[in-house]
This record gives C-alpha cells, structure tokens and sequence, in this order.
C-alpha cells in the first residue's frame, strides 16, 4: 500500500500582500507544506479557518480590523489549531511577540529582512522547521486554568501532603542548589505558567537557557519579572548567582557558569553557535556539572531538536538531579524524548507537576 | 548548492519587485490621507493607527525586497510617529511637516526605483533631519537622568567586590585618571603595564575603555576604577615611565544598595551609580528611551494652521474584506480582446441564421439554430459583462491623492480650499482610471491655482475665505461622469475672446458671436494656457489642449459650465469601458458609420424644406428650437446632397444639441472598438472603427470633437 502523505495545510495570515507573496512561495517550496489559503487580517484569517481547517496558522501581529493578538486569542480557543506568529524584529515586536506566545502561540518566526538567497533560505527553513514541528500539536486548556494556581498552595501541600519532610530549615545552605533548565519552542509559555508559582525563597538560583534572538530576552526576563515572586533578569556578565533569582541567557550570547573568589556568577560570551543555537543549552548545562558538582537540577523541557541532551548527560554523571517534561505537556516533544532515549532522566513530569516536585526537592530558604 | 540558494529566479524576484512597487504606492497613498486627517484632528487615533500599520509594512515589505534605504526611511518615520501624542500640541505641526516630508522623499526613491535605478539611494540627509528632530525632543528626558554625574556600568561581581573590600578593609575607592604618553604607540599594551604597576598597591577592578576594546588607541586617556590605601603611591605608580603621565586621582563613593535578592525582593537597578565630583562628556545614554517612552494617546485637538485642505471625517479608512486576486492585466487585455472577437463572430453568425432563416424557412433544424444562437448571445452578452467588470476599478485611490495635491497647492497659493470627495466608489476601466489621474491633475491645479481666489478676494466679494473644491462621479447611462468644480471666479468669456483674438487664433468675427459654452471651448485650442487667459497667474502642466486630447483618447469627452463670480465646473464623460460601446449605426453612401448611444438624443425624419441656410451653413429647426447641421458627407466624403428621405440624428453634449444628417439609419449596436491607425485616417472626427458581423467595416465618430468642428463651421461661415 502506497500511503500518500498528506501536506500539512497552512493558512498564511499577513496584511502585506507582498509578505503574503513571499511567505506563501516560501512554504509552498516545500514538499510537504501546503498553504490553503491567505488572509489579510484576523476577521477574515477566523472566517478562512473554518473554511479551509488548515493545520497550522502563520500570523502576523500588526493588522487592521482585527489584530493578530485578538485573532490568535480567537484561534486558540476556539480551533485549538498551533500559531506560529511572523512578525518583524523590533524592540516592541518583541514585547508583543511574547505576549502572543503567552496568550497561546506555539511559536515566532522573525520576517524576511531581505531577499538575498541565504538569508532566505534560512528563515525559510526555520519556518517550514517550525511549521512540521507543531502542526500535530493541539492547544490544550490555557496554562494558565491548569489546576496548581500559586506557590503557597503548592507549598501547603508539600508541607501537609504525603511527605512529612520539613522544608527550609533542612536545606544546607552552605552550597547553594542551582537548577538549570533548557527550554525552546513553546517555552514562554511554559516558563510563564511554572516559574510564577516558585516562591520568592526557593533555595536555588535558577539558570534558564531558552532559544530565542537578541531582544526577545530581554522582553521575555522583563514580562516574567512582574509576574514571578523571584527576581528574574536578563543576565549580564558577572552577574551573581544567588538563591531566589532567576536569570535568563540574553540572545546570541553563551551563558556559563563561573565560581569566583567571592561568589559565583555567570559569564556571558558571544561565541559560535553550539548545538545549533546560541545561546546553547549544551553550553550551561556542561559548564553547571562542571563548576557546581552535585547538587544541580537540569531540566529539560519542551523544544525542537537535542540541544541540551549531552549536558544533561553530564549534570546526571555528576549526581545532578535530572527531569524531563513529559510528551504530553510539551508543544514539540523533542529535547526531552532525545534525553530520555539516550537514558539520561531521572525523572518525566508533566509541566503542572513541575512546581510542587521543585519546591518539595529543593525546599525554600 | 548553486541551484539550493534561491527560492527566487531572478525573473521572480523582478516581478516580486514590481509587485512591492505597486503595493507601495499604495502604502504611501494611504499614509498621506492618514497624515492629511491627522492635520485637522490631531486626536484620530485610528488614522494614527492606520499609518503606523502602514509604515510598518512598508518597511517590512521593502527590506524582504532588498530596498533597505526605503525600509530604513519608513522605520524613520515610523520612531517619528512614535512621538505623536507624547509632545505638546504644536509640535505635532512639525511631526506632521516632517512626516509628509518623508513620505514625499520615499516617493521620489520609489519613483527611482520605477526607472530601475540601481545605484543607491541617497538617505543620510532625512534620516539626520528625522534623527535631529527626534534628539532635540527627547534628550530632556535624557539629561535629566544623569546630570552631572558620570556613570560607569560596574557589573554585579565588580561591585560585590567593592563592596567587601571597602567593609572588610582599610581601602578606598578611586578614580584615576591617566593620560597617555605621546610616545605610547600601543595603548593597549601600555594600559596591561599600567594595570599590572596598580594591581601591586591594590586592586584594579575596571578600565574605561576596557583592555581589549576598540577605541583604545583613539583615546588620550584612560579612566581605572581602583581599590587601594594609599593616594601617594596611587599616584606614583599610575605613572608609567614611556606610558601615562599627567595622572590625577579622586574618591568614589558606592551608591545604590547592595545584592541581597532575598531581603529586598525586587531589585531591578540595572546599574549602580559611582559617583565622583566630576563631569565628563561620556557615554550617550538610553538610545532606547526614544521610541519606547512614547505613547499613542490621543492629544486635544489642536486648531489648524492657515493653508489646509481639509478631509471630510465621513468615511472610514481603506477598511474592506474584499479578497482581491491579482493578475496581470495584459491577460485580462488579451482575454478581452478574445471576447471582441467572439462578438464580432457571432454578429456574423447571427447574420447567417437570419439568411438561412429566409432561404430556408421549413427547414426543421432552423429553428433550433436560431435558438442556439440566440442563447449564446446572452452567454456572450454575460461573458463580455464579467469581463468587463474584471477590468473596472473604483475611482478612491486617484481621488483620495487629491487631497494631499490640493493640501500642497492651497499652502503654496497662501489659500485655504476644502476638498470634498463624491462618488469615489464609482468604478471605470483600469486603463481609463490610470490614464485619467493627469488630465484631473491638471483640472484641479487650475482650479486652485486660478479658479479659487485668494482669501482677501474672496472676503471682498462676501465669499467665505475657505474655497470649495469638489470632485464628483456618478454613473450616467453607459458612461461615469466626472465632474471637478470650484466656487471661485469663474472664467471670463470676454477676456477669454480678447486673448484669443490677440494671439490671431481665432479672428475677432469668429468669436463673437460664439455663445459661453461654445465660447468655452476656445480653452482648448492650442498655444493657449488657460492661466494666460483667465487669471494673471502662470500656469504650469500640461495644457488644456492636452486634456482634451487625453480625454478624447479615451473615447470620452470635456465639457465646461462656468459662472462668472460662482465657480467653474468641468464635466468629464468617460466610457465605462474602452473595448465595447453601444452604439447608433446608420449610413451614408453604403458607408456604416457609429455614434455612440449615449450621446444620441432623437431621430427624426427630415424633409429637404426643413433645412434653413444660414449663409453657407444649414440649419435646421423644430419646436422653436434651432439645430445645427452637420452633413458628414460634405466633411468626410467631400460631397453634396440632395436630403429626400434622410434623417436627422440630434445628437447631445451636456446641454448643447446637433442634428447629423444620415441617409439610413441602421440600428443599436454593440461594437468592438478597434484602433483606427492615423495614416489611413486622417479625420479627427473619427474615435476608431470596428467590425460588424457581416464584414463591413464601421467608422465610430467622436462626439466631442463633431461639437467643436460645429462651431468652428459656425463662426468661419458666418
């Protein structure tokens, strides 16, 4: 029997005929992307979803009548179809971009800045990446509806549930915890569903390394510092790793880990690309199990491809504590499947799970 | 990997950017009416949307193209718009100028782009005056921050470090200054020795510039952060023999808190202040804050300068969910000219069933024929509608350029003229609404330029001082009207006459006796501009003769009403379409000629007593009511005739009626135009010609131009 494969169908949404031009040939290009229809804004990108029932939805975010912001909130809900936004890189794209990603979207694809054929291949190739990564995902619930509300909550239940471990005055601070997590497509998301129900005095600094451009980390350190009760930043050079505070790697630097006369701190360097990105999960996580020893947490979580897998290799061959989000939590069950094929888990955990195991493993000062 | 690299062939990429020039002028179109509405209400925040939306594009349409000097100017005028609402009411004037500035300059770049200029353009001057702009309007934000304070960006380790030793230790925090020798070749080098000598009495914890950077050669000193005891020996090994000399040293105190992310919960100071008693210009700060300390609130509404044209608030933006398919119009010409053909075809087709009819009356399958036949005369009728429909396009965009034309022209002229807009949703042939945009361009210029007074005049005659300027479509018949009127002085036929009687046009028998509309029609003789002969103002653009010309290529015709005092208005009737006409056959001499239908008011049966001679030139009258004659075969075929049995066409121009006299009148017709090639015709009476479905072919007559050859008979017989 000769199964042929269906294309993945894609509605491409963008008030620039031109971009609509250029993005339709760019997908249409590829073998197994087939793109269905085209809208020039919301109203009529929600009227040509029900018409057409495309797999995945391209959108841009600056559109008149109904913005992509609006559109997407339409889409998630009442489609549940995957949303790869495609806007243009600027200081407050970037801003509206995450929040896209918060309110749902699976992705973001920077526009075509110029037409030389390098370049756009590239973005051709991380779109229809993109577009084959996600088009099986279905937009569960909104994260934020997940049942686990609020770090107080979380920490009754550690407290009274179950375990009869006290928490706090038992951690050794003598070395601090130190959790890393990789994270990639889908991240915001995640990251701003789990990080906010960490309380302020968990007793670990957390390191996170999500794939994302220049601009779009700051942005991103900046949202989920309103909503965390920990302090999260865009990390600099030099900054000090100390319990209770996120940092996030910047865009197109490599974030390492450095013990130092007087405290630790995180080094952050441009260099080439590792594991295919930069920042690299690869690059923190093997520079964590190297300079902090045992008592790390690297966990892996939702994300195309493997970087971060060898890393947690090595964070597990210190005595690190390793986790996994599971498949069915992640938008692109990729980083995590790799790591536990290759046998480096301790432990899979569906995100709603995530915090309370965090709070009741590590504990809070 | 040569054939891996492009998405794009060359020829895409060609047509991609003849595409992005399309859109583009659309783009900036919008943009000029969002800016001309922002004019009269500053607070309209959707048209401050709306052209934000469309820089945006632009901008994001030109880089993916390639035209990175237009997406750097639209990215401009976007941080421009940024601005909007964040500055005080009269600033906005300024924005506003700039802002057209802008869009004018990214025209004149896509224009050279339309011409496949290659080499770069140039951009630096707009971006410097948009940047300058933008500096002058923000930096008070900016120097209040950090007045007289230099601030130097320690990083966390480097302060904690600081801190501990300062609370740990006897030392002190110090700035040095060091200046490099003139002999020191390697700034670099000599800042490792330099740094190594301090490093022995205490603690070197930065240098501005760092160590490696790339400015280091191109200062003349150096600035070291410093932890250590003793000043004197500071200063004794901060001179480095063949490196520093001339080194002055101060205190530094620490300000702002500490690192302690658990007692303080949110400690977002980026960067702590270290302080001296010292100014250095150093460091521009928060490039950042331009753009992202604006915001989009709508201001107050500001009164509006003196020279505006103003836009009716009615309409509400470019907004539609049409779907538009866009295909090349040289398909959609060729798909028409095949459904000419089909017509012309079936015209024949048509004839032969009507002789078979006769020759064959009994025939069984006659009837059958004719019914197919018929049939696909409606499918063709159909056919030819849709296609047609295909080709029209709405008048809005060439309208809606008006009102920026009229804007510019009315500041020029020291006027303050309203435009108002009807029927723009009117739709026409593409290729008549491409080619109709000069003709009105030049109209309009007129109008405001030498109809439209100037506001002192207009108060003296008890006029309001703002003119009105309308334009104005509307379906008439087969045919879109447009009309284009001001309420200004109006044309005076006298000094109209005198001017051309001056300029040995016309002689002075010829013009008096023409009436004011036929008189009007002396505007478009050559050699004359109409600035020359109404007002004392110069004109410019093409001249009125062109107009005409332009309109009557398109098979359409130009009529003028004027007031003396009230205003002028001019009355273009164009064609719904170039490719098929209705038309009135009739004959003279077994020759077919064709009129349109439209512009065919009567027919009536003539009989030889009714014509009346005046002079030389026939008349004819009915009703009280006088007709002039034209007897097309004296001017076409250059003979006379006896008129038993012919008929009279009263034939119709706006108000104005001839009577053409005709031997047979065939019928309505729907013909195919064909271009008439000039060579073989000479007569500019003649618009085109056509084929009918037996062959023959037909001579399609310009309405216009019967009209003017009346009065010129008229005046010359006389």
């Amino acid at each position: 029997m000769n199964l042929e494969l269906r294309k993945i169908r894609v509605l491409v949404t963008d008030d620039s005929a031109l971009m609509r031009k250029v993005i339709t040939e760019i997908l249409n290009a590829d073998q197994e992307i087939e793109v269905v229809a085209t809208a020039m804004d919301g109203i009529l990108a929600l009227k040509k979803i029900d018409q057409y029932k495309p797999d995945v939805v391209t959108l841009d975010i600056m559109m008149p009548n109904m913005d992509g912001l609006t559109a997407l909130q339409h889409i998630v809900s009442r489609f549940k179809i995957p949303v790869i936004i495609v806007s243009s890189l600027s200081h407050s794209g970037a801003e509206i971009t995450l929040k896209a990603l918060e309110l749902g979207a699976v992705d973001f694809v920077t526009k075509p800045q110029n037409i030389l054929p390098e370049q756009l291949i590239n973005i051709g190739k991380e779109l229809t990446g993109k577009i084959k990564a996600v088009f099986n995902y279905r937009p569960r619930l909104k994260l934020a509806d997940l049942p686990v509300t609020n770090s107080k909550e979380i920490l009754e239940k550690v407290h009274f549930g179950g375990s009869n471990k006290p928490f706090g005055t038992e951690v050794q601070s003598q070395q601090t915890n130190l959790l890393c997590i990789g994270i990639s497509t889908g991240g915001p998301e995640a990251l701003s569903f789990l990080l906010p129900k960490l309380p302020a005095k968990l007793a670990a600094a957390i390191l996170i390394v999500q794939h994302m451009p220049e601009g779009f980390t700051a942005a991103l350190a900046q949202r989920l510092d309103k909503y965390c009760e920990m302090p999260v930043k865009e990390a600099s050079n030099g900054d000090l790793i100390l319990p209770g505070r996120i940092l996030i790697a910047p865009g197109g630097y490599h974030m390492y880990v450095k013990k130092r006369a007087l405290a630790a701190t995180v080094v952050v360097a441009s260099g080439a690309a590792v594991s295919g990105h930069c920042p690299s999960v690869d690059v923190l996580f093997a520079s964590a199990a190297k300079e902090w020893g045992s008592n790390i947490f690297g966990l892996i979580m939702t994300g195309m491809g493997e970087d971060g897998v060898a890393g947690l290799g090595q964070i597990k061959q210190v005595g690190g504590v390793t986790l996994a989000q599971d498949e069915a939590s992640c938008v692109v069950y990729g980083m995590p499947r790799v790591a536990l094929a290759r046998g480096y888990v301790n432990e899979v955990l569906a995100l709603e799970q995530i915090p309370a195991y965090l709070i009741e493993k590590i504990g809070v000062l | 990997m040569e054939e891996d690299s492009g998405f794009f062939s060359n020829e895409e990429l060609e047509t991609l950017m003849l595409f992005f020039l399309d859109q583009a002028s659309m783009l900036l179109d919008t943009a000029n009416q969002c800016l001309l509405k922002l004019e009269m209400y500053s607070n309209d925040a959707e048209a401050l949307n709306q052209l934000q939306r469309t820089l945006h594009t632009l901008k994001g349409d030109a880089n993916s193209v390639g035209f990175s000097e237009i997406g750097t100017v639209a990215h401009k005028l976007e941080d421009l718009v940024a601005l909007w609402g964040g500055v005080a009411i009269e600033l906005t004037v300024e924005i506003l100028d700039l802002l057209l500035f802008g869009i004018d300059a990214l025209d004149d770049m896509l224009q050279r782009k339309r011409q496949w200029v290659h080499a770069p353009l140039e951009i630096d001057s707009i971006i410097e005056r948009i940047d300058r702009f933008i500096y002058k309007h923000t930096e008070q934000k900016n120097t209040e921050s950090n007045n007289a304070e230099f601030a130097f960006e320690l990083d966390e380790y480097q302060k904690l470090k600081i801190q501990t030793a300062l609370e740990n230790s006897s030392a002190k925090l110090w700035k040095v200054v060091a200046h490099f020798d003139s002999d020191c070749a390697m700034h670099g080098a000599g800042l490792l020795i330099l740094i190594r000598e301090l490093n022995k009495i205490g603690e070197v914890i930065d240098s501005f510039p760092d160590v490696n950077s790339d400015q280091i050669d191109s200062v003349s000193a150096v600035t070291i952060v410093l932890l250590a005891d003793n000043p004197s020996i500071v200063e004794k090994n901060a001179t480095v023999v063949g490196v520093t000399s001339n080194v002055t040293i101060e205190t530094m105190v620490l300000v702002g808190s500490g690192f302690s992310f658990n007692d303080e919960v949110k400690e977002n100071e980026r960067n702590i202040l270290l302080t001296a008693s010292f100014t250095e210009p150093q460091v521009v700060q928060s490039e950042q804050n331009l753009s992202k300390e604006t915001q989009l609130q709508p201001t107050k509404s500001s009164p509006m300068v003196e020279t505006s044209a103003t836009v009716p608030a009615t309409k509400e933006g470019l907004a539609t969910n049409v779907e538009i398919l866009r295909v090349n119009a040289s398909k959609i010409d060729f798909l028409m000219d095949l459904v000419g053909e089909l017509v012309i075809n079936r015209s024949m087709l048509n004839q032969l069933c009507n002789q078979l009819k006769i020759e064959f009356p009994k025939h069984t399958k006659i009837r059958k024929l004719m019914d197919t036949d018929s049939y696909l005369g409606r499918l063709l009728g159909q056919l030819q509608k849709t296609v047609m429909e295909v080709r029209m396009i709405s008048l809005d965009q060439t309208f809606n350029r008006f009102f920026r034309v009229v804007r510019d022209l009315a500041r020029d002229g020291g006027k303050q003229v309203e435009l108002s807009i009807v029927g723009e949703e009117t739709e026409l042939d593409k290729r008549v609404v491409d080619t109709i945009y000069e003709p009105l361009l030049h109209l309009v210029r007129n109008a405001v330029d030498h109809g439209i007074e100037s506001m002192e005049e207009r108060v003296k005659t008890g006029k309001p001082p703002q003119g009105k300027l309308q334009l104005k479509a509307y379906y008439q018949a087969d045919q879109v009207i447009i009309e284009i009127s001001d309420d200004g002085r109006g044309i005076n036929v006298e000094k109209l006459k005198q001017k051309v009687v001056e300029r040995q046009l016309r002689t002075l028998e010829e013009v008096q006796m023409l009436k004011n509309q036929d008189a009007y029609d002396l505007m478009f003789l050559s050699g004359i501009s109409t600035a020359n002969q109404v007002t004392e103002v110069s004109g410019r653009g093409i001249g009125m003769q062109v107009v005409k010309t332009v309109i009557s290529n398109l098979k359409g015709s130009i009529e003028i009403n004027s007031q003396l005092k009230q205003g002028t208005t001019f009355i273009l009737r164009l064609p719904l379409t170039l490719a098929i006409i209705r038309t009135m056959l009739f004959s003279i001499e077994e020759r077919v000629f064709a009129i349109p239908l439209t512009s065919v008011v009567e027919i009536i049966r003539l009989n030889k007593n009714d014509i009346k001679h005046i002079g030389k030139h026939k008349v004819f009258s009915r009703n009280d009511e006088v007709y002039s004659l034209i007897d097309l075969d004296s001017i076409l075929l250059g003979k006379d005739k006896n008129y038993n049995n012919s008929f009279v066409l009263i034939v119709g121009l706006g108000e104005r009626r001839i009577g053409l006299i005709v031997e047979k009148v065939i019928g309505e017709r729907e013909v195919v135009v064909k271009a008439v090639d000039k060579q073989w015709i000479t007569s500019e009476l003649v618009a085109g010609a056509s084929i009918l479905g037996d062959g023959r072919v037909v001579l399609i007559l310009d309405i216009g131009a019967l009209f003017q050859r009346t009065n010129l008979a008229m005046s010359a017989k006389q």
